[in-house]
């Protein structure tokens, strides 16, 4: 699967509309096979929210408005709970990385060897033909809450876990290769 | 036009979910209300279970046509009724399972098992019961009742590669009713019951070629600063 570039997505500009099932989500910096498992088990996540707050000032009865700082609110995503428990017991592990009582990817654990609890989240957007459109990653992770249905005697229906993750910043790596046709007003 | 054909790939997935399903409803069984040899003891016999649409096997067992005609009652009849998409049980299609050998405790450790995940379905199954007489009948949907606690849990596969090893019979709904056959004046004593049970097709493991599609090169700083970042992309695929 490759990458569409912004000039062949600009040529193939389609009448097809995306799909909300037509993303792919990656975990950086944990496991190999945690980040395969979690990769694997997610149902929905989130796209990533951009609020830039506005100050107002008022100067002889005019109004200017100033942009201030981007803040990104936490993302929300949710696993298919599985029947051994592997998913619960994967995030959990990495609840305990963030309480310091479990070593980090790298084996660190204290202070001295700079332990990374953090990890990176990628989403990928694909269109019709499975080429990677459009890219968003959260960069220095970590998990801000974790919840689960209820357990109800009445209730038959399959489980899934929600998880709140926190993240610095946000990096799109589609404007890297753009960064030219930026410059020149191209978009 | 494209000449290109596509793989073949059958298994016999869907044949075997219903025979699991057909297993797990052919331990019930009848016993004999008459203690023919005076020991204290009922004869209790396994109520067989056939594949196919109940007006079928009713019209088959009245007609008598066959050479050796299966007159025998009760008897249980199978049929999938419907074949429908699963979609709170989708996985990403874009996903590739690995799985080391090493994890599966196999002595080749150095090799991996790539497999995609395969389209979730629910497979619903109509079951009916053809019984001799209403407490027979009664009998047989008891211990059926008994079983579905809330739901039966059968074993598919017990390959370690393979993800879908179980699954589940939900008993959703049972009709009783009561049918006059064309040309019969004595009524069929029967009960349906509807079932639904999640499947998942698979596709065959190793499906995957192992390329390296997309290299993600990324150097961090002590401080958390991108050094280096490289998205390094397969241009063959």
């Amino acid at each position: 699967m490759s990458n569409m570039t912004f000039a062949e997505k600009m040529i193939n500009l389609s009448n097809t509309e995306r799909r909300s099932d037509s993303f792919y989500v990656k975990f950086y910096k944990l496991p190999e096979n945690v980040s395969n498992i979690l990769g694997r088990q997610l149902k929905m996540v989130g796209r990533p929210e951009i609020n830039f707050e506005a100050e107002v000032q008022r100067y002889r009865g005019n109004t200017y408005k100033e942009k201030m700082n981007a803040t990104f609110e936490p993302i929300s995503a949710s696993f298919s709970d599985d029947e051994n428990g592997v998913t619960s017991t994967l995030l959990y592990a990495q609840v305990m990385r963030q309480l310091n009582k479990y070593p980090d990817v790298f084996g660190n654990m204290d202070a001295v060897n700079q332990r990374d609890y953090k990890f990176d989240i990628e989403i990928d957007y694909y269109n019709a033909s499975g080429e990677k459109t459009d890219t968003v990653v959260l960069v220095n992770c970590f998990i801000s809450s974790i919840s689960h249905g209820d357990n109800m005697y009445s209730d038959d229906t399959e489980k899934e876990i929600t998880v709140t993750f926190e993240f610095d910043n946000l990096d799109m790596p589609m404007f890297d290769e753009v960064e030219g046709a930026l410059k020149k007003g191209a978009y | 036009m494209s000449n290109a054909l596509y793989p073949y790939r059958y298994d016999a997935q869907i044949e075997k979910y219903i025979q699991q399903f057909m297993r797990a409803l052919s331990g019930f069984q009848v016993q004999d209300g008459v203690d023919r040899d005076n020991d204290g003891s009922f004869h209790t016999e396994r109520v067989p279970v056939v594949y196919g649409n109940m007006s079928r096997i009713v019209a088959s067992i009245l007609n008598k046509r066959e050479t050796f005609p299966n007159t025998k009652l009760p008897m249980i009849a199978a049929n999938m009724t419907g074949f429908e998409q699963r979609p709170e049980g989708k996985k990403s299609h874009f996903h590739v399972d690995s799985l080391s050998n090493a994890q599966l405790n196999l002595p080749d450790g150095t090799s991996s098992v790539h497999r995609i995940i395969g389209p979730p379905y629910n497979l619903t199954m109509e079951v009916n019961i053809y019984a001799s007489s209403t407490s027979e009948l009664f009998a047989i949907v008891e211990q059926i009742l008994l079983v579905f606690n809330p739901r039966l849990t059968i074993r598919l596969s017990t390959d370690g590669y393979d993800p879908n090893y179980i699954t589940e019979i939900i008993l959703n709904s049972i009709q009783p009713e009561i049918q006059y056959p064309m040309g019969t004046e004595s009524r069929t004593v029967m009960m349906g019951m509807d079932f639904t049970v999640p499947v998942r097709l698979s596709y065959p493991k190793g499906l995957s070629d192992g390329i390296i599609n997309e290299i993600h090169s990324r150097i961090l700083n002590d401080d958390g600063s991108v050094v280096y970042e490289e998205n390094i992309n397969d241009e063959t695929t």
